[in-house]
Formats: C-alpha cells, structure tokens, sequence
C-alpha cells in the first residue's frame, strides 16, 4: 500500500492518491490535497461540497450522485470544476477523504 | 521388396491413421458440454445468418420455434475448406501459398480415390477405355496435386523462414512438417515424370494391395514416394495438422453452438454441477468436496464466516 | 519498435519489457493527430517501481499483485501456478471451458491471420506484445512444457522452450488485462482458434487458483455485489432513495409524470439495470422508466441484493463468480414471479445472463431471458408510443458493443430504431459484427489502477476512437452537434474516458449516451429535448 504524507501525517492512500483510513481525515487533509492541485485556499464554497461529500459517504457507504450533488449545494458542473480542477469525482473526492468511486461509476 | 512388406507397411500405417484419427475425434467429442460461447456470423440461423444475426434477436423468442438452415452451414464449410475463405477475407497475401498448398492436397487425395476406382475397374475386368478413363483423370490429378503442393510448401517454407510476422512463432514442429508433407509432394512430382504412365502404376500398386498379390513390385521413383507418404500418414494424426478435424468442432460446438438447454443436455449438466471443485483460491471457497452447486448456492459472506 | 520473441517474456527479471512510444500509435485523424497536446502516459515513480510489479510495459492495472520477498516465495507462485494449469485442463475444475480451451491450444497453425482483426494490436501501431497470439503462444508453451508428458525434452528438441517462472507468470498476468476478450481476432480466425477465450482462461486460472484479479473486477466487484448488492458500493435502501430522487428531477424537468417501480411481485418484467448506470447515467435508467410506462408495461425493478445491479464481472475473470451472481439474479426473478428478465443496456450483463450462463442456470431458474434492444424495438414499434423522428435531427452514428453484437447476434433491433428515428443516421466502417471494440471490453473500462487508464485511452480505444471520428468526416468540427450511440454502460465509460482525454466534446461537440435516451428524445409529447450538449 502507498503512503503519502498530508499536512505532516502519514496516510495510506491507494495509487491515485485517495486517502484508505477515512476516519483519520482531518479538515487540514483537505487543505494538503488541495494544495497540490494549487488551490492554496479553501472557500465557503469548497467546504460546502467537501462537507457534503463526506457526510453523505459516511451514511451511504457511496458517494453521491453528481446530480445531488448538484442539487444540494447548488454549483452547476462547471462551478464544481471552478471549485475542484480535476472534477467532482477525482478531486472533491480526495480532498474529502473518500476512497476513489469504483464499480462501473 | 517383397509385396508383403508393402501389406504390412500400407495396410498397418492406414490402419494406425484411422485409429490415432478416430481415437482424437472421439476424444473431442467426448468432452462435456460447454457454457455457450458462440461467436456471429452463425450460418444455421435462417434468414440471419448473413448479416451475423440469430434467434436472440426475435420478441420473445422461447415462444417460437427455432427457424435453422441446414444447407447454409454445409456451403459455409465447403467454401472455408476449399477455397480458404478466412485467409481470403483476412489475410490475401498468404492466400495463394496456402491455396497451392491445400489445393495440393485435396487434388492427391481425388487422385487416391480415382486411382483406387481404376484399380477396382481393373479386378473387375472392366472395359479398358473405362480405365484408361480414370487413370487419365488420375494423372492430371496427380500432376496437378503435385506440382501446386509442392510449390505451396516451398513457398510456406520460405514464408515461415522470411515473414517477420511468422518467425518468432515458427518451432523446428512447424518447418519439420512442411517439409514432410513437402517431400511427400516432390517424391510424387518425381515419380510422375519418371515413370511413363504414373496413373498406371499407381492404380497397379493399389490393386496389388487389395488383391494381397505378394508378387506386388513397383518402380524406385513411385515407392520412395509411397515410403514417403506412409511415413507422413504415420505422423499426421499425432499432429495439429489433423486440425480438418478440429475444425468441425471449432465451428460447430463452439462457435455455432447457441442450443438452448434441451433433456439429454439437462442430464449431463447436472452431471457436471455435482463434480466436486477443487481451486485453491480462498473466494472461491472449494474443499475438494463442494461441488459447483454448493459453490454457487453459498454466499460469500458466510465462507468468510 | 522493438521486435519481441516469445521467449523474451521469461528474461530480464523485474525490468520492462518494452516501452510505449506515442508516437508510434495508429495516427488520429485531426485535430487529434498531435500527440504532444495530450497528456501522454502517466510514468511510474521511483516509489511506485519499488513497490509495484511493473515489469511489461511501463503501466501497472493492479497495484495489489504480490511481489515475493525471496525465491522461496517465487518459486511458490510458481508451482501454484502450474497446479492451477492442470485444473484448467480438467474436467471436474473447468468443464465450462473444457472443449472451446483444448481446440484452441492444439490447433492454431500461426498463420496471424488474427493479428490485424485486433484492435489493440492495430492501435498499437502493430506492437508485438499486443498480437492476438502472443499470449496464447507463450500459454500454449507452457501447457506443452509442464503439463503434457515428455513436455521439457520436446520443448528443449523444438525450440519452443520458454522458462516458467516469477518473471513470467506476472508478465503473463498483467498481459491478460491487455486484452479486450472482443474476439474479433476469433472470428478472423480459419481454424477457430479464440484467443480471446484462451485469455480468459489465463485470468481464470489467476483469479480461481492464485486469487489475482483486478481489485474492480474481483473484490470491489463481484464480492461487492454479492455483499451489499453492488460494485458500486451501492446499497438497497440508497438505491431506491437515488431513484426517488432522479423521479422527482425529470418529473419537474420533462413535464411528464416519472415514477419508478420496486419489488411489484408478479409483475410481467423484471428489468435489472447496471448500478453504475443509476449513478452517472441517470438519463439512461430514466428514459426506460418513461418509456416503459408510456407503453403501458408491467414491470418492476428489484432493491434485492444484487437485483438492481445486473453487471456480472464473472464473465470476464472467474467462472464460480460468474455463476454466483447470474444464479442471485435468476433467484430474484423467480421470486418476484415474472415473466421474463430484461437486462438494461448493458452488453456483457446481457451475455452474461442470456448465454453464458444459460447452462448454469438448471430447472426452474432458467426464466425467460430478453435482450435489451429487442425489448427496444418491440417498444418502439408497438404503436403504443407516438415519436416525433425530426427532433432527432442530428447526426448519430452506432457502436456495436462486442458482446451484444459479435457474441450474440443481436445486430438489426437497434438499427432498426435508428433507422427509424433517426433520419441522420450513419453506420461506421466497419460496423455490425465486424465492429471494432470501444477498448473497454473484457472489463477495462471499469479498471483505473495505477495508470491503467492512460493504456486505456491511448492504446486500446484508439481504433474505435478513430472510427468514431471518421464516421463524422462531414461535420468534423464543432459547429454541429453530434451523438455516439453506445448501448452498453461499460462501452460509455470507455468512452467518457476517452472523450475527456481527446476534448471531443469541446472539440468536435461530440456526446455520447444509450439507445433509450435518444429514443425517449423523439418522443412526441416531450415538450422539452431529452438529450442536452451543454453541461448542466
Ligand atoms: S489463432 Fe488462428 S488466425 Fe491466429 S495464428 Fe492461430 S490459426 Fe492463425
Ligand atoms: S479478443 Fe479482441 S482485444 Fe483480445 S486479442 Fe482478440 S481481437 Fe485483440
């Protein structure tokens, strides 16, 4: 398993760089991913989704459809594009401390 | 040599030519039915069949009745036999090559055959023009099957040795038996321009053997050809050069094989779910004891458990 | 390029075998013909060549392949591997392959013929490591060497002797998720020789005997979808709630009332969609609830573990998962008392469950089995629906998913619905069963490890891009909308993979989606389009 240090910690993360250990995943994770796609501040906006993301992985298990992610938090897809560089499901995903969506999604 | 030599040669490598043969198709044959696994263009489903379409294609199709060619199947097969109809679409260069060289043997083994008619025609004192019909035949065959094969094994030979796309794959199996069957074909080309009347001799030798006439002599030239050939019958059958035989198979339980599950079917299957499984990887949860229905019906979860 | 001998795969350890280069890639017609604008291959890091086993070709597909600590270890993997050859040429172990398995090893006469029917050979750029026969060759080999009696004094006498050991089992490992299991190389084939089949059989013997399979096939996959209902990781209750909320969305969005049944027993159809579908294809599981309640059908879906998720990997690494899940499948339909099972649009989960496992599924478990888009066309053409075919004013063109088409013979229902609706219609070349692959077959598409993705995009769904591409020479640039229909989820992930490297959309305004989509899109009392080019 790889290992990747985020904000001073170690965490095992698969080879894409999505975090393994969710519940170790503190708001400076967040941060530390986001600062190597050179987003060196974290918005109302980013957190809103981040936040959005996680709590709904940890009830279901998955992560939301972009569609309700789209409802819920209102951006349209460019806006989460704006917001996350690589997109919904590669970036706000990592930086949310979610294992990387498999299974045909 | 003495002509019962030749009996115990002839008759012994045929015989064990059609054994090792009948002994591998039956062996294929045997084989327990498959998961379905056809692959389109299949012939038998009429009206289909051209565009690569089958039944599934039909509204509820459990509800009719199947609608299947046995013509369109056999044309299929005739024309990928003898006009190589695969290498034709899909690889013109070789066609020629192979072309020659099947044509080659598909015209000795007519020329068997009429040698072996003229040589019945001869036991039975038919008229000589009737004859001299045959063994006429027999010789253009004969020439024709010889010349086209050997110049195709040649040509093969030479193409596995030069292609960069054949090479890497070519073992010393693959150059030895061109160069068999090719031998088989030069010894023949030999014998045909060294004897006066090849067809002649030929269907002489094949009524000495079926008359068992010990006094059986033949030219040099004609029975180095018939060593050589014996030799190669002897070897074919172990070989994957009995693929005229595979091929039936390959078409039609494979890739043709769309039946749905009928009684003598069901029978078998359940045969084959109640052998017990014994894969080593943990998922698949076998003890050498469960068989593929215990596989099946457990859930993954509970093996973990 | 290097050229590659078939004993080149036992030599040289833990280093590459060969190195991909861009630019000798089949070239892309423009403006996707320079290679420096892409991204190009993700290389491995120092990090990841250390831990990982990278020894093919610079592109790793499972990062969680074991890499032995000492020769012991090795030489473990070794003997496992020759054990699970012997079971694969067994009739209690694999009599599902039994038959097609030993007419393939005995029979190729190395003609490569095959060779240029590959897509991923010809989009190689004529790789010898991608040939159609250079897998089987070497499995063959082995068969031959270790298995069959007197097999290393005739290897040796022969000149096909090839080594088995780590190096070759991992090479021969990564290489059998370099295949699209498409079998356009069988068809092409004289003698009938399936070299697809033969990779299957290669990652059976992995998956079944050493337990190697890639993680999104193998265990967020078929044990997923045993476990929780779905490889998307997609549970019951999420299911039904997802749905809920995608009615409610196209309800307000289309005007017309979108309602999606569950569990209805003794319902006369039990449709079963891919879970991946639900979630980042909504539209497609949406056009059929619209359309099969405009038609009046009695059907249902199911929220039973795995009854709404049809996908069955098994079909392309493991014959036990295969029966597992097509066996749940059928259960579910016996339960709910339908009469038929419909499959969404999806192509292996069609062949999955209509012929290939058909011999698994004995007695009464063997419901009633329909293919999507012959369901389609009787819809369409049953008078029940009125369409509308001039919204469908745009050009589309077809892909033909391997496993529907060439390895089932539904080829004419679906164009007989384009043909219908839509008036500009083209056929790419070649087409029907002749198809190319998407490049995601035989389970790629879902596969995402390491940089597998970059293999993905790059080398196997070239061909198909490219022809994708020509079959819109007229409109080429992005004045004029166009739609790729692929009936097949795993082809349309492909595809988004493909799309989003390339900037198709941007650059030729080329989407891609289902069949039902554009068919609900002509759909006389839709006021607003269905289908949509702009992102929401
Ligand atoms: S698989 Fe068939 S086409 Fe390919 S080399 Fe073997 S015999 Fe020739
Ligand atoms: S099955 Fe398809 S991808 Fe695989 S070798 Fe054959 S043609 Fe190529």
């Amino acid at each position: 398993m790889a290992q990747m240090e985020l904000a001073g910690e170690m965490y095992e993360v698969d080879e894409n760089g999505f975090m393994q250990e969710t519940d170790r995943w503190t708001e400076d994770v967040a941060r530390a991913y986001a600062a190597l796609e050179n987003v060196n501040e974290l918005t109302k906006d980013h957190w809103e989704a981040v936040n959005y993301l996680r709590s709904y992985y940890l009830e279901n298990g998955i992560c939301p459809m972009i569609r309700r992610l789209i409802k819920v938090t209102g951006f349209n897809l460019s806006r989460l594009y704006e917001l996350f560089p690589q997109g919904p499901a590669q970036s706000a995903c990592k930086w949310a401390g979610v294992p990387k969506p498999t299974g045909c999604v | 040599m003495s002509g019962i030599v030749w009996h115990i040669l002839a008759f012994g490598v045929i015989g064990i030519f059609l054994a090792v043969t009948v002994y591998r198709t039956v062996a294929i044959a045997r084989l327990p039915v498959h998961l379905r696994w056809e692959l389109a263009p299949i012939p038998h489903e009429k009206g289909k069949g051209k565009y690569g379409g089958s039944y599934l294609e039909e509204y509820e199709w459990w509800t009719k009745t199947r609608q299947r060619s046995r013509i369109a199947p056999l044309v299929y097969m005739v024309v990928e036999i003898f006009l190589l109809r695969g290498i034709w679409k899909r690889n013109r260069p070789l066609w020629p090559l192979t072309f020659a060289f099947h044509a080659g043997i598909y015209l000795v083994t007519a020329m068997l055959l009429f040698s072996l008619v003229s040589s019945i025609l001869i036991i039975t004192e038919a008229p000589p023009y009737v004859i001299n019909v045959f063994q006429e035949i027999a010789s253009v065959l004969a020439v024709a099957g010889y010349l086209m094969g050997g110049l195709g094994a040649i040509a093969l030979l030479f193409k596995r040795a030069l292609d960069s796309n054949l090479r890497p794959f070519n073992t010393t199996t693959k150059y030895f038996n061109l160069v068999l069957l090719g031998a088989v074909f030069i010894s023949g080309a030999y014998a045909w321009f060294n004897l006066g009347d090849f067809a002649a001799e030929m269907s002489l030798f094949i009524r000495g053997l079926i008359t068992l006439d010990t006094g059986l002599t033949i030219a040099f030239s004609l029975s180095l050809h018939i060593i050589i050939s014996l030799l190669f019958l002897l070897y074919l059958p172990w070989t994957d050069m009995i693929h005229f035989v595979a091929k039936y198979f390959t078409y039609h339980e494979v890739r043709w094989n769309d039946a749905p599950q009928d009684e003598k079917m069901k029978r078998e299957l359940r045969g084959l779910l109640a052998q017990p499984v014994s894969w080593s990887a943990a998922h698949v949860g076998a003890d050498g004891k469960k068989n593929w229905v215990d596989l099946t019906k457990k859930k993954t979860k509970d093996e973990e458990a | 390029m290097k050229k590659l001998k078939l004993t080149d795969i036992a030599k040289g350890g833990d280093s590459q075998l060969i190195d991909i280069d861009v630019d000798e890639l089949v070239p892309l017609p423009p403006p996707y013909d320079k290679a420096e604008e892409f991204p190009g291959f993700k290389q491995l890091t120092e990090d990841q060549r250390e831990r990982l086993v990278c020894n093919l070709d610079g592109v790793v597909s499972y990062a969680a392949l074991p890499k032995p600590k000492n020769k012991a270890e090795e030489k473990k993997y070794v003997k496992q591997f020759i054990s699970g050859l012997k079971k694969l040429l067994s009739k209690e172990n694999n009599w599902t392959f039994l038959q097609p398995l030993l007419l393939s090893l005995d029979y190729c006469a190395q003609c490569q013929t095959c060779c240029d029917a590959c897509p991923i050979y010809l989009g190689s750029g004529k790789n010898d490591l991608y040939r159609p026969t250079y897998r089987p060759e070497i499995f063959r080999r082995l068969v031959n060497k270790y298995i069959k009696p007197g097999g290393k004094l005739r290897a040796k006498l022969t000149g096909a002797d090839i080594d088995l050991n780590w190096t070759t089992i991992t090479r021969l490992y990564e290489l059998s998720y370099r295949c699209n299991l498409c079998r356009r190389c069988t068809q092409a084939c004289p003698m009938g020789v399936d070299n697809g089949l033969i990779t299957r059989e290669l990652r059976k013997l992995f998956s079944q005997e050493l337990g190697w399979a890639p993680k999104e096939l193998h265990e967020k996959g078929t044990m997923l979808q045993l476990d929780v209902g779905s490889a998307t990781g997609l549970r019951p209750n999420v299911a039904i709630d997802n749905l809920k909320f995608l009615d409610e969305e196209f309800t307000e969005s289309t005007g017309i009332n979108v309602s999606t049944p569950w569990d209805k027993k003794g319902a006369d159809i039990l449709l079963i969609h891919s879970a991946g579908d639900i979630i980042s294809f909504p539209e497609s599981p949406i056009a059929f609830t619209i359309l099969c309640n405009a038609a009046g059908l009695s059907w249902t879906l199911s929220s039973e573990i795995p009854g709404y998720d049809g996908i069955n990997y098994g079909v392309f690494y493991d014959d036990v998962q295969l029966a597992r899940v097509a066996t749940r499948h059928a259960q579910i339909a016996k339960k709910l008392g339908v009469k038929k099972i419909v499959m969404g649009e999806c192509g292996h989960q069609n062949k999955a469950l209509m012929t290939v496992a058909d011999r698994m599924l004995t007695r009464e478990l063997n419901i009633p089995r329909e293919n999507v888009m012959t369901f389609l066309e009787n819809l369409v053409f049953s008078g029940k629906v009125k369409f509308d075919p001039t919204k469908n004013d745009f050009p589309v063109t077809l892909h033909d998913p391997c496993n529907l088409v060439r390895n089932m013979g539904v080829v004419e229902p679906q164009r007989r619905i384009l043909r219908y609706l839509c008036p500009e219609f083209r056929e790419m070349t070649p087409h029907g069963i002749e198809n190319y692959c998407c490049g995601g077959g035989g389970g790629l598409s879902v596969m995402s490890d390491v940089n597998f993705t970059d293999w993905k995009v790059n080398v196997a769904g070239r061909m198909k891009f490219k022809q994708v591409l020509e079959a819109f020479a007229d409109h080429p640039g992005p004045e004029i909308e166009k739609y790729l229909c692929a009936p097949c989820l795993n082809c349309k992930l492909q595809f988004r993979d493909v799309f989003e490297y390339y900037g198709a959309k941007e650059k030729s305004n080329l989407i891609f989606g289902g069949m039902g989509e554009l068919i609900v899109n002509a759909m006389a009392i839709m006021k607003k389009p269905f289908l949509s080019w702009e992102e929401e």
